[in-house]
């Protein structure tokens, strides 16, 4: 009995009318946790009901405390028939569980019914008195703090890193088929949230109990997944990384306090299993083969990746170049045993939760600084499943193994790579009927024992990482061995050192590290494509798509790669590739953020070569291509900044790539390949990216190329949490979703009509963006998420969703002057470049508003050509109100307090004393949210706020919700119930960590976002899926300004308030 | 393996076979894509964590147009250029601002609700921005509806305004019912008309007035339409239901009354009558008419004018002040005035100035007339009086 949850009933207030004879409603509430209930007194004939009721005290085990919700639901009292609820309220007291997030839950919560939307709102207090718990045994993991965010949480300090925690628990879905359910309304997917509500308890109370067994007490970049798998069931599942959690109290460095020589330097074979080939129940497949024979070129050396399928007939792939390899050096060897080492040991202990150190993943994207010792590349896998009935719950063995799988692939591929770790590891399905694609991915990488454990690492190899590893260029230095590398690369000395080699590319899914030199700004990189498949049914589907998984891949791929080389940058960071699978399509769409890495090389050009060299006109048009490529490549390297130091050859020394030799990017399915050609490639020592141009769709492709617009001016985006390049951000904030379906008309549609209608739908979804944020120019779209799915047939459905913020243009300018400057070593600093600076910010401050003009043309228009003038009307225009305005709810508020009846002399004081409190008013406008009724709680999807400080994280945020409706039409269509839905789904996110005391949420994600519609019958259907870390944060300025603003605000309130009652 | 997989499969069919006929006719206004690409807009919505409001849109709304009016105005704004949008993105943006308008609405109905709601994230000065636009109202129409009776006959008669001011239909039934809605809110109210408005739809000092003076001459009916009449603007209808409010209604004299504010005072009404003694009597008016005279004889441009009209423009304030018990001529105080005492000095060619001094002289000078008791009457009557003729006295 380790637990007393206690739970106040306070108040109601804009309660609907349920009854519609006295227009008012007879409201009681009804608390629920486990199988107790409690109910409250009704409170009659009121939509403001104050009920404020005793505490109702559950006595209950610690692990119901971290499984169940406490349910609160809202309920109009009817004396003859049954009561009709009008909402329920769903409340995680998980963050009351840790001693060191909220102590309370108290505040307004929206009440919210699947059919209706939010209710009215309702406001409970809740605690809970846990009491110790000696049992060594138990079921619970209290205590153990979750973080959605992906690096170590700002106020903490990673003592130890243990690595890679994951469950999954499955279940019935009551409501697999919403269309013969949606009959009976809300309870289905009542019992709907319900259950995922529960089911999420328990997965991260299970997580908690493996964190506790690897002497962890924190789960860091925790993902939990939802896949409705229709009729065979639903499953819940979640990774994370477990870690040993420091408070700081002061913001001290990140070391380890003690790091006493290691005991054993016995070498622990990295994976049990001597050739990972084995674990293929076959042969590897001529697929595979292929897959690398159409791919000699650098396209593919990034990414080791495979397709796979659990399907008898088509036998499993793997990693085809596997080996081990030799070790480049004896330093690597040394360092990457004492890892390896690290890695396996703390599994050592024979209990059942040793096979987890099988899998040395990190969910993080971002590190402590020395975390990170080298990076390999980009490692994924995939494989396509049947969906079958799960038939006990208890036993999700098949899910697991599915999985246990994926994470063996993706193990040995980073093992190819010479890395022993994978970081930046995310996994995710995509269903479509029966048929689901397993995908994982992650960054193959070295990293430093240190964090993993401590006090193992001999004090000389500390010595030797200390001076072997320049921090700043490191990471890029490649893992694997030179003379026996994995893949055909093409490898240089290090731009930055100049003692270890680079690889000429990089593709990464994490973020950039902070101390990595980067020339310029990055930018979002995104590959779209599309192909169609037949449709089928189960095994000849499930095989139909196995077999276009690798070609999808490798599109995918070499589209990333000439997008990167177009835009004149050299590496990508937070790569994330989202394979969508269709009734009758399959999507591919990745999204990174490239830039130039000082370290790595300067990419070479794009050249076209055209097929028949005789025709003249082709070769001009040819040409003309390849004018437009070198042009826009120019233009990019302007726009984002690029401009990389010019190195002599000497400096650099070794290989140099001859600017005219050539590799050819050969296409999938281009037949023709010369052999001679080809054996040139595997040496892979040529700087310019050919282009074939054979048949048409070739062409196709070139021209997409160049149809990506860039954004207009003042405008960046990213996917990684910050833009690289820019570091002086404001504190405007936007957070924001934007969805869109598109149907597509044509029945017979090609691969090539929907490549293009895919690529337009994400294009004009940027273009929307940024049109709609145009008043927050100069901007950084960051952490730019894209989802596709494919609902239906037709239908293709993007949910976007991503943080812009300002930043301070003029700052922006003077650093990345004097950073180019720095750079170039320009040492010339005559009058051209001082008069320079000016002129900029003259044109700045002009730029800078876009909108007063555009108003006044608007204005013009509308009174000159728009309208006919006789059809003007001139209206009562407030003038100067702009100004104004956000003192008149104060000054409102204030009266409200200190109103007098009915005296004449009332009003002719306030116009009197109008004039004064303006000023007043205006003085004060610096915070004009302090007044609201409702506290701003802000939302990102980023670790971070900027301009601020988070000083408490407050607990997990995990909220799942159902809306439906059968008036579709009388809501505003597909587009008005959605949009109404996220609004509520975004304040309910708001009202709960307002109530656990917050002020934000940071790492803000939406992981589900499934849309169903069925306009025929006036219905429709959403299931949403967020989450995120509830904080507190002060913002940076008010540290300082709150102390000397507090009095003279005090005296100006006053000030008013007696001119107001005179 | 295969069974539950192609069950569910075909029974999906149907409904999306009758999608595809059907779909045209639901999304008419979709049109608007590049021809070739076979692709229609389903679903497109934008959702910020804070709200975007966009002023011009809100504005176009608010006015009425419709997202195909708005988008082309906004085109013609020439905001394509500026951005370097496509008509496309104009169209969905505009789509998403009208969306988020038209759910706001419901809660613009009530202000304070706005303030409290947790659906919409909007700071406090765009939330003022949104309510005192939405308040705000066209002169031109509330010109029209300016003394009526706001009921659902008049609501008929929108049309007709509408037609006539060029102000969309739209537009006047939101301006109509925020007439409406604010005189439903405050009539039978106790305390201060202007501040139980500013109160319950959190308005400016300023709108609040305007808004008081909507409800004080719906309340009282006063003619505001007739031909005459046309010259004067809302301003100064609205200038002397204040100075009205301050001075003739019950709220006057006492304070806790209920429609304090709205109603006239029924008893100073009353008693205005006792007033007819200034015209009535042949010996005070002729004093009456030496006093001002004596002090006005050469400080006045129009003085002969001014003595040849006295007698005129006495009987005329006087017979408003006595008539003032019937409702009929209340409602009609504002012709009266006009017709009594604006028209005859204006066809005079009186100065602005020299009507300031007649009109100072004219009230004063009843404190020297001895046989009158009627004093504070009297200026509780003319100080109100003065203030509005002053202006209404222009051209």
């Amino acid at each position: 009995m380790p637990g007393k949850l206690k739970v106040k009933i306070v108040a109601g207030r804009h309660l609907p009318v349920m009854d519609r004879a006295s227009d008012l409603t007879d409201a009681f509430v009804e608390v629920k946790f486990g199988n107790t209930t409690f109910k409250t007194d009704v409170y009659l004939k009121s939509l403001n009901p104050q009920w404020n009721s005793e505490w109702f005290k559950f006595e209950v085990d610690d692990e119901d405390l971290q499984d169940e919700p406490l349910q609160i639901t809202v309920l109009d009292h009817d004396t003859y028939s049954a009561n009709d609820a009008i909402g329920k309220v769903y409340i995680d007291i998980d963050p009351l569980l840790y001693s060191e997030a909220a102590t309370v839950i108290s505040g307004w919560f929206p009440i919210y019914d699947t059919i209706h939307g939010i209710r009215g709102e309702i406001n409970v207090v809740v605690k809970v008195d846990l009491f110790n718990d000696l049992n060594r045994f138990r079921q619970s993991s209290c205590g153990v703090k979750f973080f959605c965010t992906t690096s170590i949480p700002k106020c903490y300090r990673a003592v130890i890193i243990h690595g890679f925690v994951e469950e999954l628990v499955v279940n019935e879905d009551p409501e697999y088929q919403w269309i013969d359910r949606i009959r009976t309304p809300r309870a289905s997917n009542e019992a709907r949230q319900r259950l995922i509500s529960l089911m999420s308890g328990e997965l991260q109370r299970k997580i908690g109990l493996k964190v506790l067994e690897m002497r962890g007490n924190a789960v860091v970049g925790y993902l939990q997944c939802f896949d409705l798998e229709g009729e065979s069931g639903l499953v819940v599942r979640a990774i994370g990384t477990a870690c040993t959690l420091d408070k700081l109290s002061s913001p001290a460095a990140f070391l380890p306090a003690c790091n006493s020589p290691s005991k054993e330097m016995k070498e622990i074979p990295f994976n049990e299993d001597p050739n990972p080939n084995t674990h293929s129940s076959g042969p590897s497949t001529p697929l595979k083969n292929q897959t690398y024979s159409f791919s000699p070129s650098k396209s593919y050396s990034r990414q080791s990746s495979s397709s796979d399928t659990d399907l008898s007939l088509t036998p499993k792939t793997g990693m085809g170049s596997g080996s081990a390899g030799k070790e480049g050096g004896p330093f690597k060897a040394l360092l990457r045993q004492q890892t390896q080492s690290a890695l396996e040991q703390r599994g050592g202990s024979p209990h059942r939760f040793c096979r987890r150190r099988e899998f040395p993943f990190f969910t993080l994207t971002a590190f402590p600084p020395g975390f990170l010792v080298h990076v390999g590349g980009v490692v994924s896998a995939r494989s396509v499943k049947l969906l079958d009935r799960i038939h006990n719950p208890d036993e999700p063995e098949t899910r697991d193994a599915w999985w246990a799988e994926i994470r063996q692939e993706i193990k040995s591929h980073a093992k190819a790579l010479g890395c022993h770790a994978v970081v930046g590891y995310s996994e995710s399905t995509s269903i479509c009927e029966e048929v689901c694609i397993l995908s994982a991915s992650g960054t193959a990488a070295v990293l430093n024992p240190r964090f993993l454990q401590d006090g193992t690492v001999e004090g000389c190899l500390e010595q030797r990482l200390e001076e072997n590893l320049p921090t700043r260029c490191g990471f890029c230095h490649i893992p694997y061995d030179e003379l026996n590398m994995p893949f055909p690369a093409h490898l240089t000395y290090c731009y930055n050192c100049r003692k270890q080699k680079v690889p000429d590319v990089l593709f990464t899914t994490i973020d950039l590290p902070t101390d990595a030199t980067v020339i310029g700004k990055g930018c979002l990189i995104q590959a779209r494509l599309c192909r169609l498949k037949k449709k089928a049914q189960a095994e000849a589907n499930a095989t139909a798509i196995s077999n276009l998984l690798p070609f999808m891949e490798y599109e995918v791929h070499t589209q990333l790669m000439n997008k990167l080389k177009l835009k004149g940058m050299n590496a990508l960071f937070g790569l994330r590739i989202q394979i969508t699978v269709g009734e009758n399509m399959l999507m591919g769409l990745a999204s990174a953020t490239g830039v130039y890495l000082a370290a790595l090389p300067t990419p070479g050009g794009i050249q076209i070569a055209g097929k028949t060299p005789n025709d003249g006109s082709y070769e001009q048009h040819i040409s003309h291509m390849q004018k437009k490529i070198n042009d826009t490549i120019a233009k990019n390297k302007e726009l984002y900044e690029i401009s990389p130091p010019e190195i002599s050859e000497e400096i650099i020394g070794s290989p140099i790539p001859e600017p005219r030799q050539r590799s050819r990017l050969l296409r999938s399915q281009s037949e023709s390949s010369d052999e001679v050609t080809e054996l040139d490639l595997s040496h892979g020592k040529k700087d310019a990216f050919v282009l074939e141009i054979d048949d048409t769709d070739a062409m196709e492709d070139v021209h997409s190329l160049l149809t990506d617009v860039p954004p207009p001016s003042g405008f960046y985006s990213c996917n990684t949490e910050i833009m690289p390049g820019i570091n002086n951000w404001t504190s405007e904030i936007q957070m924001f979703t934007s969805v869109r379906v598109i149907r597509l008309s044509s029945l017979n549609l090609t691969n090539q009509a929907l490549n293009k209608n895919f690529n337009d739908l994400c294009e004009n979804l940027l273009k929307s963006l940024y049109f709609k944020l145009r008043s927050m120019i100069p901007c950084c779209l960051c952490h730019v998420n894209f989802t596709v799915s494919l609902p239906e047939d037709e239908l293709i459905q993007v949910t976007v969703t991503a943080v812009a913020i300002t930043f301070d243009k003029n700052q922006a300018l003077q650093t990345t002057k004097t950073h180019v400057e720095k750079s170039l070593q320009r040492a010339s600093t005559d009058n051209e470049e001082l008069l320079q600076f000016p002129l900029e910010l003259c044109s700045d401050s002009l730029s800078s508003h876009p909108l007063p003009p555009a108003k006044e043309h608007l204005e013009s228009a509308s009174s000159n050509s728009g309208i006919p003038a006789a059809q003007r009307a001139t209206s009562v225009d407030y003038s100067s109100f702009a100004d104004r305005c956000s003192s008149w709810i104060e000054l409102i508020k204030l009266k409200a307090q200190t109103i007098r009846r009915g005296s004449i002399k009332t009003t002719v004081t306030v116009e009197k004393a109008s004039p004064v409190g303006d000023g007043n008013f205006r003085n004060r406008s610096a915070p004009p949210c302090a007044n609201s009724t409702v506290g701003v709680v802000k939302m990102t999807p980023l670790s971070f706020i900027p301009g601020a400080k988070i000083t408490k994280y407050l607990g997990i945020i995990n909220m799942f919700f159902i809306r439906e409706t059968t008036s579709l039409r009388e809501e505003g269509g597909v587009s008005g119930f959605l949009h109404a839905f996220i609004a509520e789904v975004f304040a309910m996110v708001r009202a709960h960590v307002a109530a656990l005391g917050g002020n934000a949420v940071v790492s803000y994600i939406m992981k589900q976002c499934v849309f169903m519609e069925n306009p025929n019958k006036n219905q429709a259907q959403c299931l949403i899926n967020v989450s995120g870390d509830a904080v507190v944060f002060v913002r940076e300025s008010d540290l300082e300004v709150v102390s000397t603003q507090q009095p003279t605000a005090n005296c100006q309130s006053s000030c008013t308030e007696g001119e107001v009652t005179t | 393996m295969l069974g539950p997989g192609a069950r569910s499969g075909i029974s999906a069919l149907p409904e999306v076979a009758w999608r595809r006929h059907a779909r045209p006719q639901q999304c008419p206004a979709r049109g608007a894509r590049a021809p070739g690409v076979a692709m229609t807009s389903e679903l497109d919505i934008f959702v910020g964590n804070t709200t975007l409001i966009d002023e011009d849109v809100y504005r176009l709304w608010l006015d009425g147009y419709s997202v195909t009016d708005a988008v082309a105005l906004r085109v013609r704004s020439g905001i394509l250029e500026q951005t370097g949008a496509t008509a496309a993105v104009l169209q969905s943006d505009t789509m998403d601002h009208y969306r988020t308008f038209h759910m706001l609405e419901r809660l613009l109905h009530a202000p304070p609700k706005l303030l409290h709601q947790l659906i919409f994230q909007i700071p406090p000065s765009r939330q003022a921005l949104l309510i005192e636009r939405y308040y705000a109202f066209d002169e031109a129409f509330v010109r029209e509806v300016l003394g009526k009776k706001l009921s659902k006959g008049t609501k008929k008669d929108l049309d007709d305004i509408s037609t006539k001011t060029g102000i969309t239909l739209k537009s006047c039934r939101r301006q109509f019912d925020n007439f409406k809605r604010v005189f439903k809110v405050v009539e039978e109210m106790r305390g201060s008309l202007v501040d139980n408005i500013q109160q319950h739809f959190l308005l400016s000092d300023r709108l609040a007035r305007d808004y008081a003076a909507i409800v004080f001459f719906a309340n009282n009916r006063f003619e505001t339409g007739k031909k005459k009449l046309q010259y004067l603007s809302f301003g100064d209808f609205a200038f002397c239901a204040e100075l009205m409010i301050q001075n003739w209604t019950l709220g006057a004299v006492d304070s806790q009354m209920d429609d304090m504010d709205m109603d006239l005072d029924k008893e100073f009404l009353q008693d205005l009558k006792e007033l007819k003694v200034l015209v009535a009597d042949k010996d005070l008016l002729d004093l009456h008419k030496s006093l001002v005279c004596t002090a006005l004889r050469g400080k006045l441009g129009v003085f002969s004018e001014m003595e040849a009209n006295f007698k005129n423009l006495s009987r005329g304030l006087v017979n408003v002040a006595a008539k003032l018990t019937h409702n009929k001529d209340v409602r009609d105080l504002f012709v009266d005035l006009v017709e009594k005492f604006v028209e005859p000095c204006r066809s005079d060619h009186w100065p602005l100035s020299d009507v300031r001094f007649f009109l100072n002289q004219y009230s004063a000078s009843v404190h020297s007339l001895d046989g009158f008791r009627h004093q504070t009457l009297w200026d509780r009557y003319m100080g109100t009086l003065h203030g509005c003729l002053l202006r209404l006295y222009h051209d």
